[in-house]
């Protein structure tokens, strides 16, 4: 049987105990509270001319969620940001991997690039990109191909707003991997494309899907780039969310918070796995 | 009232927080017209030790240096003139205007309630108006001389028949804009406009305001304005998920789309069409045939502390040359006919200035009450489709 109490980080953790009360503290007021509020709407009725909620306890709300009015807006909603994540990973993947081979002054400056559109606003950033797509602009005058308004463009602008969200911990997870292990490996002669998909990857895992999983999320409650980009003809859930959950019809805005909770709820249970399972291998 | 069209959303939001926090922070010692108690409707009426001359029934000037505070007047971000803030603050020395931006009919009920958001006065329209009824947080407008110039056919609307809180200060309507130079065969219905379509298909565009696509669907239908019948409105999905793939956007900004010639053609609102056909002279606005439906908003007092300034505000925004300057800037259809200080090239459009014929065969959006719900069901699968 184990002596517990012998255990040196038992101690430590004792004295540290106390200073993670403010982060719980923090975690409850700023979230919990506010998504208990939400959640506890989903099972009322609300007055659509003064907007009080009563709590009924009624499903409703979720019927009209899986209805067929908005079962399109299900759908597309999730449609898009597996789109987005997939997407994210391709491309950034590769840059992440890029930037941890690289080191010094080199590296800083890629670090900067990457990290340089985040430096503005987001949506400044959709609105730019309105004025690239838009007719007469450069992508219709190099191209021909006129993307405004059109789903392509929703994706273009979801991918390009969240890759570098995707890369950085990417990045963070990649460049953590042992170079002593890749040369190990080496040494026993495996190559480069062995390298990746048996020592960095599985290694890195965590990183990526935390990425993969930072994109799922904010893509699942996107409305700007639709908005902006998608001519507001290509609604998703975060639209619903801000016109109708956020107005007179919160009880359908609660519903769709415990879907999207629901979704990541999901998403966590893939990372815990998968970092289990890296956890093994390593 | 039309959500968010004169402005960005997101401009919006981002100044709204901050403005909203900054009135709640406000220092309520410096407003002197307190007293009113809740549910006192009555401008006028004062408890014992407010000496605010303003609250004297039947005043028609109030003493400018006894009014002090500030009004928080809920408004799309700009709609007003130029310097009319800076003008009520140096006519009343004390007093100042805290503007905070609408974003939605919604948003202003949930500021509205409980006055959640201090706010003194609210830009409103005839769907709005009532849900604050409804809510009983309205004041009477109290002594509001000025009301005198607004025009008796916006007086005496359904929601507030006796003006006792609601001040007329603007009228809109939709209507179609066109590029003359881009269609051969202008729309003079709103049943061209729906026919033409395919023919421009991709080169439409579509206001993204519910009520006024809605509304005017079933005036070209020939139902009523507001109905929920659900024979009429499966009509109105209908004819909107067939227009709907030849859509180019479904937008707040098609003026803009259209000056542009990104479309060709769309349902456009008065204000926003003026500004196009400012823009390039190639673009004109058509009252469709079948008639139209707008929006009158006027201004209302939330029932507070501050009710004698903020009823002092809304005289001086209606007062000639302040309520010439608020159109001159945003060129709107006025209330004001008779008003002289009013741009003669506003007054000779006949997008804002409407001929009798057209103002003939306006309607306003109605307040849906509890079948609101049906309505915004039709709206989202359209958008959903």
């Amino acid at each position: 049987m184990t002596n517990r109490g012998n255990r040196p980080h038992d101690a430590t953790r004792m004295k540290l105990g106390p200073l993670v009360v403010p982060d719980w503290l923090l975690v409850v007021i700023v979230c919990l509270i506010p998504v208990g509020y939400m959640v506890t709407r989903s099972f009322g009725r609300a007055n659509p001319i003064t907007l009080d909620i009563e709590l009924t306890g009624t499903l409703d709300p979720y019927r009209t969620l899986l209805s067929g009015i908005y079962r399109p807006v299900l759908v597309r909603s999730l449609g898009l940001a597996a789109i987005t994540v997939t997407m994210c990973l391709v491309i950034g993947t590769p840059a992440a991997l890029a930037l941890s081979r690289l080191s010094g002054r080199s590296r800083t400056l890629a670090l900067v690039a990457v990290m340089l559109p985040s430096f503005v606003s987001f949506t400044v950033r959709i609105f730019a990109w309105q004025g690239v797509l838009a007719t007469g602009g450069p992508v219709e005058s190099l191209t021909g191909a006129q993307l405004l308004y059109r789903p392509p463009a929703v994706l273009l602008g979801m991918i390009t707003a969240y890759v570098p969200l995707f890369i950085l911990p990417a990045y963070v997870a990649l460049s953590r991997v042992p170079r002593s292990m890749i040369e190990a490996s080496a040494d026993l002669g495996a190559r480069h494309w062995r390298q990746l998909g048996t020592i960095v990857l599985p290694l890195a895992l965590p990183g990526v899907v935390t990425g993969a999983v930072v994109v799922g999320v904010l893509s699942l409650g996107e409305f700007i780039v639709p908005t902006v980009l998608g001519g507001g003809k290509v609604l998703l859930l975060g639209n619903i969310l801000a016109e109708r959950g956020a107005g007179r019809d919160q009880p359908l805005g609660g519903a769709i918070t415990v879907f999207m909770l629901l979704t990541f709820t999901a998403g966590g249970v893939v990372v815990a796995i998968f970092r289990r399972r890296a956890a093994r291998h390593a | 009232m039309q959500p968010i069209s004169r402005r960005s959303l997101f401009a919006m939001a981002a100044v709204a927080t901050p403005l909203a926090f900054l009135a709640a922070c406000g220092d309520d010692k410096k407003d002197g017209a307190s007293g009113s108690t809740p549910g006192d409707t009555t401008p006028g009426d004062t408890t014992p030790g407010d000496t605010t001359p303003g609250d004297t029934t039947g005043s028609s000037t109030p003493d400018p240096g006894a009014l002090t505070g500030t009004v928080n007047f809920l408004n799309f971000t700009g709609w007003a003139g130029p310097t009319t803030y800076a003008d009520f603050a140096a006519a009343f020395p004390g007093a100042s205007v805290n503007e905070i931006a609408f974003a939605s009919n919604d948003d202003t009920i949930s500021k509205a309630k409980d006055r959640a958001g201090d706010i003194d006065v609210v830009l409103v329209d005839g769907t709005t108006f009532p849900r604050l009824t409804a809510l009983g947080v309205l004041a009477e407008l109290g002594d509001v001389p000025n009301m005198s110039l607004v025009a008796d056919q916006y007086k005496g609307n359904s929601w507030d028949p006796t003006n006792a809180s609601f001040a007329p200060t603007d009228h809109g309507r939709t209507g179609i804009i066109y590029r003359k130079d881009l269609v051969t065969t202008p729309p003079t219905s709103w049943a061209e406009f729906f026919e033409m379509a395919p023919e421009h298909s991709g080169k439409v565009a579509m206001l993204d305001y519910q009520g006024s696509v809605m509304d005017n669907v079933l005036v070209m239908l020939g139902k009523p304005v507001g109905s929920t019948d659900e024979t009429d409105l499966a009509a109105v999905l209908d004819v909107l998920t067939t227009v709907k793939p030849h859509l180019l956007a479904i937008s707040t900004e098609v003026g803009k789309a259209v000056a542009a010639g990104d479309a060709v053609m769309a349902m456009c609102d008065a204000y926003d069409a003026q500004l196009a056909l400012t823009t390039n002279p190639d673009v004109v606005f058509v009252d469709p045939s079948e008639g139209q439906v707008g929006y009158l908003e006027g201004l209302a007092i939330l029932d507070g502390p501050r009710n004698a300034l903020a009823s002092a505000f809304v005289n001086f925004f209606l007062e000639q040359a302040n309520y010439a300057a608020f159109i001159n800037n945003v060129a709107s259809p006025y209330v004001q006919p008779d008003n002289p200080d009013i741009d003669a090239a506003l007054k000779a459009s006949p997008v804002i200035n409407p001929p009798a014929e057209v103002v003939a065969k306006l309607q306003y959006h109605v307040f849906l009450g509890e079948d609101q719900p049906k309505f915004d069901a039709v709206w989202d699968a359209f958008k959903a489709a």
